[in-house]
């Protein structure tokens, strides 16, 4: 089949010359005995757009949030304990589509669950700061971030001594997450934090997981950490 | 000969071209390029995938996830499971974490095509070719077919040698002063940008011409060049024809880039990226003569293919990766800065992309059983044309990619190349319309 225009024989199924779009006169069996080059756009399945699972959520966070501030408003004018429900959406958000629904490595989710957990505490303490003058802010650093740490550590600790097939994959994310183990205690160190308990916990247990990882998987970790920070 | 022991195949670093790749991807653009390969019959399926599976063991260079390091990105190995796919009709189709499991290029099947789409930062058409070839011997084995390798196929079960796993780029890197380096001559000007209305949905669309390469061929002996000097100025010369020839009056040189295949120059027998791009430019005022353009062409190609100036060329690229402050810099500033130079000056010297693969070697067994070769490489929205040129059992396959919908350079091509008494057949994906069918 050739197109008269362009002088140019036409090697696949179609109406219309691939290089002037005029049509094809000569559409005859010679046509139908040709195939496709490609499969064509008009043939391409649409892609279904899905609800996916953060749109359900975030739906779902605003609208309460939404519903909160009236309510709110109207019940306890003194506090506005609306804010605190939209940090926690906020981090909710940041649970699901960051760390439940993300192909991230454990040690990168538990970070940031860390950074967005603090900055929730932080937000609660500023917004209960405000209604109570007398709350001071040691709460966050006594208690809080310490807690969170250790958490984050254990779940670290716990992951790595069960998926130890991926042991190379999870080791230098583990010591990672252990090594801010000892934030709170070094913050205590600096007369932040004021009640130690929890940060000599969590400082304990990070040397234990680092100390466990550093015999246990010597070998894995030196080779991990050749290749992530290879320059 | 050195074969390369399996534990030591565990993570590597990314050659010195491949480096850039990953840096420049971003929601829009990924530097992919297509071989593919048309059978006589009908593609099974699941016998290309046996066929994939029984390839993968012998390219462990191209077993592997791309991973981001503090510094640089490395490639990891990929124990995941590998897979074919129906060809989507949107062309090159990014190649991501999730959609090819991890792995840097993905196997399409449609009809009677075989069609491997690669990103640029495993490995340059040469390396992909062989992979490729390998593919095709596999699956033509298993669907009964009587082929032999005739010691032009990377065959299932022959050693990997472990010169296919260098970075050729530092095996041919020599420490030379800061002064001599070719940083200047390595810049080049502004150069003109083809115009045209982007597609409004992403992918490329794609024109193949095939023609009888001794056609051409004899056509290029009466004016005494090569194939790609002739193709290389008739398109310098439709993009001038189509796009600037009374329409503009200052526009910037049309510039192309052309990648040389550095493996012949230097010995390397490497499955990674070894090229270097040659620059060819030429004044769209007073260059624009037939003979002209090829004898411009021949006189850059001359000159960027010596042996000395590619050397200088390969210690100036490496030295940029070696320099400390570059590679003390953490990855995500690294990525900021690329992208940023890139957006500002890198781009806004090319016109376009014309890259030669030259002969696709395979053994006469396999010709019997393969109609055509195609060799596509993507474009993008600030340089929409690209054309590649592949041959293969005596038919020439000339490749147009583009982002735009007007197809006004092909055809002025195509005018030029019938004028010169080369047949001409021609396919298309049709992605600039909705009535083809």
């Amino acid at each position: 089949m050739r197109c008269k225009y362009c002088n140019i024989e036409v090697g696949c199924k179609t109406k219309v010359c691939p290089l002037c779009h005029e049509k094809l006169v000569d559409e005859n069996e010679e046509n139908s005995s040709l195939s496709l080059a490609y499969p064509h756009k008009t043939l391409r399945k649409k892609d279904k757009r899905r609800l996916s699972a953060s749109s359900i959520y975030l739906s779902i966070a605003v609208s309460i949030f939404v519903l909160c501030i009236p309510i709110n408003l109207l019940i306890t004018p003194d506090i506005y304990w609306f804010a605190i429900v939209g940090i926690v959406g906020v981090y909710g958000f940041v649970l699901v589509r960051n760390t439940i629904l993300s192909n991230n490595s454990i040690g990168i989710k538990v970070f940031w669950q860390c950074v967005w957990a603090l900055c929730v505490l932080l937000v609660v303490n500023y917004i209960l700061q405000k209604q109570i003058p007398s709350l001071t802010g040691a709460w966050v650093w006594d208690y809080g971030l310490p807690s969170i740490l250790l958490a984050s550590t254990l779940v670290v600790g716990i992951y790595t001594a069960i998926a130890f097939r991926f042991w190379n994959d999870v080791i230098v994310d583990a010591i990672c997450i252990a090594c801010l183990g000892y934030i709170p205690i070094i913050l205590y160190a600096f007369n932040v934090v004021e009640k130690p308990a929890i940060s000599i916990t969590c400082a304990c247990v990070s040397s234990v997981i680092i100390i466990f990882c550093g015999i246990l998987g010597r070998n894995s970790l030196i080779a991990e950490f050749k290749k992530r920070f290879h320059v | 000969m050195k074969y390369m022991a399996k534990s030591l195949q565990t993570w590597s670093k990314l050659d010195n071209s491949a480096k850039i790749y990953p840096m420049l991807v971003n929601k829009k653009n990924q530097n992919i390029f297509r071989l593919s390969v048309t059978l006589k019959e009908k593609v099974d399926s699941q016998i290309l995938l046996d066929a994939l599976n029984l390839t993968m063991g012998r390219f462990p260079v191209y077993k592997v996830r791309l991973m981001k390091g503090a510094f640089w990105y490395y490639f990891d190995d990929n124990h995941a499971k590998i897979k074919v796919y129906p060809l989507d009709a949107m062309s090159f189709k990014k190649i991501t974490d999730k959609t090819c499991n991890g792995y840097c290029f993905r196997v399409s099947y449609f009809d009677k095509q075989i069609v491997c789409d690669f990103f640029h930062a495993i490995c340059d058409a040469t390396g992909a070719a062989e992979f490729l070839k390998s593919l095709v011997y596999t699956y033509l084995n298993l669907a009964g077919k009587q082929v032999y390798s005739d010691k032009k196929i990377l065959t299932v079960g022959s050693p990997v040698l472990k010169e296919e796993l260098e970075d050729s780029f530092l095996a041919n890197y020599k420490k030379v002063p800061l002064k001599q380096l070719k940083v200047k001559d390595m810049q080049g000007k502004k150069a003109y940008h083809i115009n045209g209305i982007l597609f409004d949905n992403a992918g490329n669309g794609i024109i193949h011409m095939y023609a009888d390469v001794k056609q051409v061929l004899d056509i290029c002996h009466k004016k005494g060049c090569t194939m790609t000097e002739y193709l290389g100025a008739l398109f310098m010369m439709s993009i001038y024809d189509s796009q600037i020839k009374g329409k503009i009056d200052n526009a910037n040189d049309i510039q192309l880039f052309v990648p040389i295949n550095l493996r012949k120059i230097f010995g390397s027998k490497t499955l990674r990226n070894f090229s270097l791009f040659s620059r060819i430019g030429c004044n769209p005022y007073k260059d624009m003569d037939m003979d002209n353009l090829i004898n411009i062409m021949h006189e850059n190609l001359k000159h960027d293919m010596d042996k000395e100036v590619l050397k200088d060329k390969i210690s100036t690229t490496v030295w940029a990766e070696k320099f400390f402050l570059v590679r003390f810099i953490p990855l995500f500033l690294k990525r900021f800065f690329f992208n940023f130079s890139n957006y500002f000056f890198g781009k806004t010297k090319k016109t376009a992309t014309l890259s030669n693969f030259g002969v696709l070697d395979i053994p006469d067994s396999m010709k019997e059983h393969i109609e055509n070769v195609n060799f596509a490489i993507s474009s993008n929205a600030t340089t929409p044309l690209s054309l590649s040129i592949i041959s293969c059992n005596g038919k020439l396959c000339i490749t147009f990619t583009r982002r735009i919908t007007d197809t006004e350079i092909e055809k002025t091509f195509a005018d030029y190349l019938t004028k010169d008494g080369v047949d001409l057949t021609v396919t298309s994906n049709f992605w600039e319309v909705d009535n083809a069918l």
